[in-house]
C-alpha cells in the first residue's frame, strides 16, 4: 500500500467530495439505488485508496502508527478524527439508503451534528493541504532538514497548481484568484529560498507565513466542530 | 455481536490498556513487547468497530443507528488514540513518555467511554424491542424482547469480570442505582406475558422506563481514567 502524503490524500478527499456531491443529486433526483451504489464504492474496504475512504483511512492510520511525537503526528490525528467523523456520516447515510430513506441520508450528508460528511471532506481536503504539510515541513525544519523541506513546499506547489481536474483551484480552495496567485508566487519564491546555496531559511519562513497567512482565509467550512 | 458482548471486549481491553501503561511507566525497557500487545489491542478495536459498521450501515434512522454511531465515532477516537501510541514506540529510540501520556489521557478514558456507550446501545436495543411488543405482543417480539433483557441482566451480573467487584464504578452510576436497575429489568422480565391485555402493557412499560432511564443515562463524557478498575 502507497504510503499517504498530503498530496495525495487531498487529491483523494477531492474526488471524494465530487463523488458526494453526485449521490445527493442522485437522492435529490429520487435515484436511491444510484445514491447507494456511489457511497458503497467510497466505502469499499477493498477499493483503491484514492477513491475510497475506507482504506484511505487505513493507509493513514498505519502512516500514524509509525510516525513519531511531534507537530505531523497531531496534524496526522486531526486529520484522521475529522475524517473519521465524516466516515461515520456516509455509514449512516449508507444505511438510511438501504432502507430508501433520501431525506435521512441527505442528513447525514449535509447536517449532522458534525455538520455532515461533505463539511467534514472539505475540512480534511484543507487540513491535507495545508496543516499536514505546515506540520511536515515544521518537523523537517526542527531537524534542520532542508532537502525534506524542499521536496514537501515543492510537491504541494505541483499539487496546487495541476492537481485540480475540473474546476478553478481558488475555487477549491475557498480563496479568490487574485489571493490563489499570490500563495502561488509565495510558494515558488519558498522553494527558491530552500534550494539556494545555502538554504534562506529565514526569508523561507516569511514566505512560507505568506502562504498559511493566505489560507487561513479560505472560506471553506470550519473544521473540526464535532 | 451484542453491545452487551462489546462491552465486555471493551472492559478488558481497558485493563489491558490499563496494564500496559504501568509497565511503560515502570520498566521503559519493555517498550517493544508493550508495542506488540498495544498492536493486539489495536487490532481488537479494529474488530469491534467492523461490527459496528455493519450495523450502521444496515440499520435504517433511529435511536439504534444512533447508538451505534455515537458508539463507533467513540471507538474511532480509540483506535486513533492506539496509532499514535505506537507511532511513539515504534521508533529507534521509543517515546515511552509520550506513549504513556497517549494511553492515560486519550485510549483509556475513550476505551471506558465506549464501554459506556456499548451499554447504553444495549438499553436502546431493549427499548427497541419494547416499542415492537408494545405495538403487536407477537410470541416472536416476546422472544426478541426476552432474549435481549436477558442479555443486558446476564451482563450487569457476571459481564464486568474480577478484577472489579464494583460494577456501578465502571457503569458511572451509584451502587443504588445499580441495584435499581437490576430489579427493574427483572420486573421487567416478569411482565412478558402472552396475550397481554392494556394494563400488563402498562405495567412492563412502567417497570422498563425505570430500568431505561438508568441505562440511557449513563455518562459516557465524565469519566475518570480509573474508573473501570476500581
Amino acid at each position: 500500500m502507497t504510503t499517504p502524503t498530503p498530496e495525495s490524500l487531498a487529491q483523494s478527499l477531492y474526488y471524494i467530495n465530487g463523488q458526494l456531491a453526485a449521490v445527493q443529486s442522485d437522492i435529490t433526483n429520487k435515484n436511491l439505488s444510484g445514491a447507494l451504489s456511489i457511497i458503497t464504492q467510497l466505502l469499499d474496504p477493498n477499493g483503491d485508496p484514492s477513491k475510497s475512504l475506507y482504506t484511505q483511512l487505513i493507509s493513514l492510520e498505519d502512516l500514524l502508527s509509525n510516525t513519531p511525537p511531534g507537530p505531523e503526528q497531531q496534524a496526522l490525528y486531526t486529520v484522521i478524527q475529522t475524517l473519521h467523523v465524516a466516515e461515520a456520516d456516509m455509514l449512516a447515510a449508507q444505511g438510511d439508503l438501504q432502507n430508501k430513506n433520501g431525506a435521512a441520508a441527505l442528513q447525514q450528508l449535509q447536517q449532522s451534528p458534525s455538520g455532515g460528511a461533505v463539511n467534514d471532506i472539505l475540512g480534511g481536503f484543507i487540513m491535507a493541504n495545508f496543516q499536514w504539510a505546515v506540520a511536515q515541513i515544521n518537523d523537517a525544519s526542527t531537524n534542520n532538514d532542508t532537502a525534506t523541506m524542499s521536496a514537501e513546499v515543492t510537491a504541494l506547489y505541483n499539487y496546487l497548481n495541476d492537481g485540480f481536474s475540473s474546476t478553478l483551484q481558488w475555487t477549491a480552495l475557498g480563496i479568490s484568484q487574485t489571493q490563489y496567485n499570490q500563495m502561488m508566487g509565495s510558494l515558488q519564491s519558498a522553494m527558491n529560498d530552500l534550494m539556494a546555496t545555502p538554504p534562506n531559511t529565514t526569508k523561507f519562513a516569511t514566505d512560507w507565513a505568506a502562504v498559511t497567512k493566505i489560507m487561513g482565509g479560505s472560506s471553506l467550512p470550519p473544521i473540526g466542530k464535532s | 455481536m451484542t453491545p452487551e458482548n462489546i462491552a465486555t471486549q471493551l472492559f478488558n481491553i481497558n485493563l489491558q490498556l490499563e496494564q500496559d501503561d504501568s509497565n511503560l511507566t515502570t520498566d521503559p525497557t519493555q517498550a517493544a513487547a508493550i508495542a506488540q500487545d498495544l498492536n493486539t489491542q489495536w487490532s481488537a478495536i479494529w474488530s469491534l468497530m467492523q461490527t459496528c459498521e455493519s450495523q450502521m450501515s444496515s440499520l435504517g434512522p433511529g435511536p439504534m443507528q444512533n447508538a451505534y454511531k455515537n458508539l463507533y465515532l467513540s471507538l474511532c477516537t480509540v483506535h486513533t488514540d492506539l496509532a499514535s501510541a505506537l507511532g511513539d514506540l515504534n521508533q529507534t529510540t521509543p517515546n515511552t513518555t509520550a506513549a504513556s501520556e497517549v494511553l492515560e489521557q486519550g485510549a483509556i478514558i475513550d476505551t471506558a467511554t465506549s464501554f459506556r456507550l456499548s451499554v447504553k446501545a444495549a438499553g436502546v436495543q431493549v427499548d427497541m424491542d419494547r416499542q415492537a411488543w408494545d405495538l403487536k405482543p407477537t410470541a416472536a417480539n416476546a422472544t426478541a424482547l426476552t432474549q435481549d433483557l436477558t442479555n443486558l441482566s446476564t451482563f450487569l451480573v457476571s459481564g464486568i469480570p474480577a478484577p472489579n467487584n464494583d460494577p456501578w464504578n465502571a457503569l458511572g452510576i451509584s451502587q443504588t442505582q445499580y441495584t435499581n436497575l437490576q430489579s427493574a429489568i427483572t420486573s421487567t422480565l416478569a411482565d412478558i406475558v402472552s396475550n397481554p391485555t392494556r394494563a400488563q402493557i402498562e405495567k412492563l412499560d412502567k417497570d422498563w422506563a425505570a430500568a431505561f432511564s438508568i441505562t440511557n443515562g449513563l455518562n459516557p463524557t465524565n469519566i475518570e481514567s480509573e474508573d473501570l478498575k476500581k
